[in-house]
């Protein structure tokens, strides 16, 4: 069906609808990504919850005395010294690695609880060394780090020591301490000297 | 008379497309969702965050396994190396596949050494693992590398190496993985 407007604009009837303005189309657009936005944050929430509590995302650093605590676990760490080692109790890493130590200050006061963390070296490229991993069973190093006790009569050693495997050219940046019980996506990061 | 043309053929395309999606999550999401890498032996490959170099395999029907055990079918032992690329890991699972697709895991019952280990970040070890497999499916093995579980909601990737096999005279032995030293594979 065609028509002639009153301004003498000849057309489908169709046409001379009147069309929504900027601002209700504007508006419209806005409530249409907004609802977009919140049923995809309403959708993804099992998944970002769990990466979010299963993975380091909130590095606890270091107070001016070197300590970082986990205030609600009552456990702190500080991290008195790093050393490369190229023989240790008589065996030498395979060639293009070092053994580094840790020597690392524990306190655990919160509520008797056992509890063994684990420590990573991280490197400028994001890299992480475990402690522990292939090195020597050897005096005074431990393979996990004791930072819990259910015994109120056996606290946890205060002076710790670790080795780590690491490439001769990495470039370390942080020693990481974490535990399963920490709080969801927080660990303790220490500078390495 | 277009402006139905342009809403019909939008509903046709929305129709297409839901029934594109279901297709997919039938087919691929439901069932897991996984990538193929394909390498080769004597070559890095990377999948996900591991690199892999698989040496080569050789099989047997004994096995030298405290007392030689005979196999009705045959043992097969991939000899491989790996390491990560972020930080200490293990493989979900290694598993052998044939041409006819038939799936060969880890087998049980026996002391030796045979399960994956776990790798550092660009610290390679290599180690071998045992396989006990039809007598018929010996000389078309793939082995499929399998960094994380199957889950079927999230994509993950798996690399399969074609293996040549070759023919022990001896009882095959299983080690223990060993750290190599930087360069090595």
């Amino acid at each position: 069906m065609t028509g002639t407007t009153r301004h003498g604009i000849t057309g489908d009837s169709t046409a001379t609808r009147r069309r929504p303005g900027p601002i209700a189309t504007t508006i419209a657009a806005g409530v249409l990504v907004l609802s977009l936005g919140w049923w995809g944050w309403f959708a993804t929430e099992q998944a970002r919850a769990g990466w979010w509590d299963v993975g380091q995302h909130v590095g606890i650093g270091p107070d001016a005395r070197g300590w970082a605590q986990v205030d609600n676990l009552g456990v702190g760490v500080r991290l008195q010294g790093v050393e490369a080692l190229a023989v240790v109790d008589e065996e030498q890493p395979p060639a293009g690695f070092a053994y580094l130590a840790l020597d690392l200050e524990v306190v655990a006061d919160g509520a008797p609880q056992s509890r063994s963390c684990t420590v990573q070296v991280r490197d400028a490229r994001g890299r992480l060394f475990e402690a522990g991993r292939e090195v020597p069973y050897a005096d005074p190093y431990v393979s996990l780090l004791e930072c819990g006790s259910s015994d109120p009569e056996e606290p946890v050693p205060a002076e710790q020591s670790m080795l780590v495997l690491v490439p001769v050219d990495a470039e370390l940046v942080s020693v990481r301490v974490d535990a399963i019980d920490f709080p969801p996506a927080r660990f303790i990061e220490l500078p390495v000297p | 008379m277009s402006r139905r043309w342009a809403v019909a053929a939008l509903l046709s395309a929305a129709v297409v497309a839901g029934g594109v999606a279901n297709a997919i999550d039938d087919r691929y999401v439901a069932s897991g969702w996984h990538t193929v890498e394909r390498g080769e032996e004597g070559a890095d490959v990377r999948v996900a965050n591991f690199q892999v170099h698989v040496h080569g395999a050789v099989t047997s029907t004994r096995l030298e396994d405290g007392d030689v055990v005979t196999s009705p079918g045959a043992f097969v032992v991939v000899d491989l190396s790996y390491a990560t690329t972020d930080a200490w890991d293990s493989p979900e699972e290694v598993v052998l596949i044939d041409g006819a697709g038939r799936e060969f895991g880890e087998p049980s019952g026996f002391g030796s050494a045979a399960r994956a280990w776990e790798a550092g970040p660009d610290i390679w070890s290599r180690g071998t693992l045992l396989f006990e497999v039809s007598a018929d499916a010996v000389d078309d093995l793939t082995l499929e590398f399998r960094p994380q579980s199957p889950d079927a909601r999230l994509p993950s990737a798996v690399l399969r190496v074609p293996l040549t096999v070759t023919a022990a005279t001896e009882p095959l032995t299983v080690g223990r993985a060993r750290i190599l030293a930087e360069g090595e594979r």
